[in-house]
């Protein structure tokens, strides 16, 4: 899987080269575009890859969000969110035929599949099959939902007051096609800025978080929010 | 206490085998420890697995090294024990938590398996295709095993490595800018999800970078991953986390890889290592 005679070449004298350089720089070296530093591991990161082609070569490659968030350290100032939030929200497309509410039972197996973009030589996903929102890995998604996780917050009850109010669909729409549109600097992946959900695939998971009927807004089994698990680590 | 000694010697010698290999210090007491002294719900998320770690299957895969590094092989049929990890040939206690280091004899900064890597094929003669050399993940492995024995040899160790070398800083700080590299269909850097403490990502508990105790148990490899059913490298974790962020997997000892560890070892520096652990 990893051959030894590809590992070899990489770490050979080109690479050495590079990090004695960058040894020597400071991190302000700040010149147009990357710094010193900056280049420097970015030729690291090309050799360390090898020979990718395609959407594998691609994804390595940063866009100036996530150039940016990278060098705020996913904590962009005043100015700077203001910068993305402009630049993300006018990167939002829309479907063809408007805005409307899709499949809600689509949506609940779309918001928990985690299939999808795995790339490589072991176990690829199939690009054939549909991508998964994977939203369970970073949200719970119903009253009762313990296998969701907690990075987000719990979107149980997320469409109570909410409905399939036009507004409130649009809000939701741009938070899951372009979150940074919404949040700079959000941990929630741009689903359809990313070309990972269509905009159909979007709004079946919209209808899902926000239709009444849908588990998500079952109020007769809303309980108290669960305890949060987060524990606060002793001051050292 | 010495009649018992002397008691089993005489065992030991008949069947053949020297005294059982023995991490440095008993990783159930090294993660009890660390247990009594922060409250972390990563270092305490599997009561399973604390209780089944006495059992670790992963001692097996050490006691194998044990035999693997002692014994004369390859082409030129010698043992590993004048291989120099860091602290002089054959001098194996300390010497995994203070890796990565700079080799002055190959002018690079290395891991433990690169470092490995390095000495089956100078010392021990083994051409780079060969199965010794080239598989690396598995516990049936030669490299699960011998990492493992390794790495037993700090268990209870502060993580150590040394900043010292240029090079050294140099990889630690590419690692740093690697951790915190936004890219991808996923736009994910590590530090999204290893930043904070007892989030989860669906049933996991994530472990945070910036609490020492607690990270240190997420660098502590090899480990037994239940889930797997396999002892595991940090090479493999390296390689897991790129494949779960939906990128292409870096080169096994590619630079990259080796800043990673560099960075990630640094953030764990001062707290004890837990070798082998048993991870989910
Ligand atoms: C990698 C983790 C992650 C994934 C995957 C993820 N989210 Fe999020 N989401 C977050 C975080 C973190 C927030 C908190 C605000 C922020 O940082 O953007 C959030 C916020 C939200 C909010 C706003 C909640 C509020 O109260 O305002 C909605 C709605 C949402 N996510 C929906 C989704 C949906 C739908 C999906 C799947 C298509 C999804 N998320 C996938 C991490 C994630
Ligand atoms: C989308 C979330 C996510 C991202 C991004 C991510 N990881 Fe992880 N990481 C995890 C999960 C989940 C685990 C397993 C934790 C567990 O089992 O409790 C894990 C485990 C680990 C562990 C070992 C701890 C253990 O118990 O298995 C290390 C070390 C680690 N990650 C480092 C990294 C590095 C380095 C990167 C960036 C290259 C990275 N992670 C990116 C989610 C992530």
């Amino acid at each position: 899987m990893c051959p030894a005679s590809v590992a070899e070449r990489a770490l050979g004298a080109a690479a050495l080269v590079l990090l004695i350089m960058l040894a020597g720089f400071s991190a302000t070296t700040q010149a147009r575009g990357l710094s010193a530093l900056e280049r420097q591991v970015e030729a690291v990161i090309r050799d360390s890859w090898g020979d990718l082609s395609g959407q594998e070569a691609r994804r390595l490659v940063q866009d100036d969000t996530q150039l940016d968030c990278s060098r705020a350290r996913n904590q962009p100032g005043p100015a700077l969110s203001e910068e993305i939030l402009s630049r993300e929200r006018a990167r939002i497309r829309y479907p063809e035929g408007g805005l409307r509410p899709g499949d809600p039972v689509m949506g609940a197996e779309l918001a928990r599949s985690g299939y999808g973009g795995r790339v490589g030589a072991r176990r690829p996903d199939d690009p054939g099959r549909a991508n998964g929102g994977n939203c369970q890995a970073c949200h719970m998604l119903e009253p009762r939902d313990d296998a969701g996780g907690t990075l987000g917050p719990s979107l149980a009850g997320y469409g109570i007051g909410r409905g399939l109010d036009p507004e409130a669909l649009r809000h939701l729409y741009e938070r899951i096609y372009n979150p940074q549109s919404q949040m700079p600097c959000s941990a929630m992946p741009r689903f359809g800025h990313n070309g990972f959900l269509t905009p159909e695939q979007i709004l079946d998971i919209a209808a899902y978080l926000l239709h009444p009927d849908s588990p998500v807004n079952r109020t007769e089994t809303l309980r108290e929010a669960p305890a949060d698990p987060v524990r606060p680590v002793a001051p050292r | 206490m010495m009649k018992k000694v002397l008691l089993a010697l005489p065992v030991a010698l008949a069947i053949g085998v020297a005294a059982h290999a023995q991490p440095a210090k008993d990783p159930v007491l090294v993660l009890e420890a660390l247990i009594g002294k922060v409250d972390s719900a990563y270092l305490t998320q599997s009561e399973q697995n604390l209780m089944m770690m006495a059992d670790n299957p992963a001692l097996w895969t050490m006691e194998d090294g044990k035999a693997l590094f002692h014994t004369p092989r390859g082409p030129n049929n010698v043992s590993l024990e004048s291989c120099d990890f860091g602290k002089g040939p054959g001098v194996l206690a300390g010497a995994y938590t203070e890796l990565p280091r700079f080799f002055a004899d190959t002018g690079r900064v290395m891991d433990l398996e690169s470092r490995l890597v390095h000495c089956m094929m100078t010392l021990q003669g083994f051409p780079a295709d060969d199965p010794a050399v080239r598989v690396r993940d598995g516990s049936n492995s030669d490299h699960m095993k011998l990492q493992t024995y390794i790495a037993a040899q700090s268990s209870g160790m502060p993580w150590n490595p040394p900043m010292k070398h240029p090079l050294e800083k140099a990889m630690r700080d590419a690692g740093e800018y690697i951790f915190y590299r936004r890219s991808g269909t996923m736009d994910f850097n590590c530090a999204t999800c290893h930043t904070q403490t007892g989030k989860r990502v669906r049933a996991s508990v994530l472990p945070n970078s910036s609490i020492p105790e607690e990270w240190t148990k997420a660098v502590s490899w090899p480990a037994f991953r239940v889930g797997h059913d396999h002892v595991r490298s940090s090479q493999h974790r390296v390689r897991e986390c790129y494949w779960q962020m939906r990128h292409a997997v870096p080169i096994g000892g590619s630079d990259a890889t080796i800043a990673l560890i560099s960075y990630w070892t640094d953030l764990a520096r001062g707290q004890p290592a837990i070798l082998p652990d048993m991870k989910r």
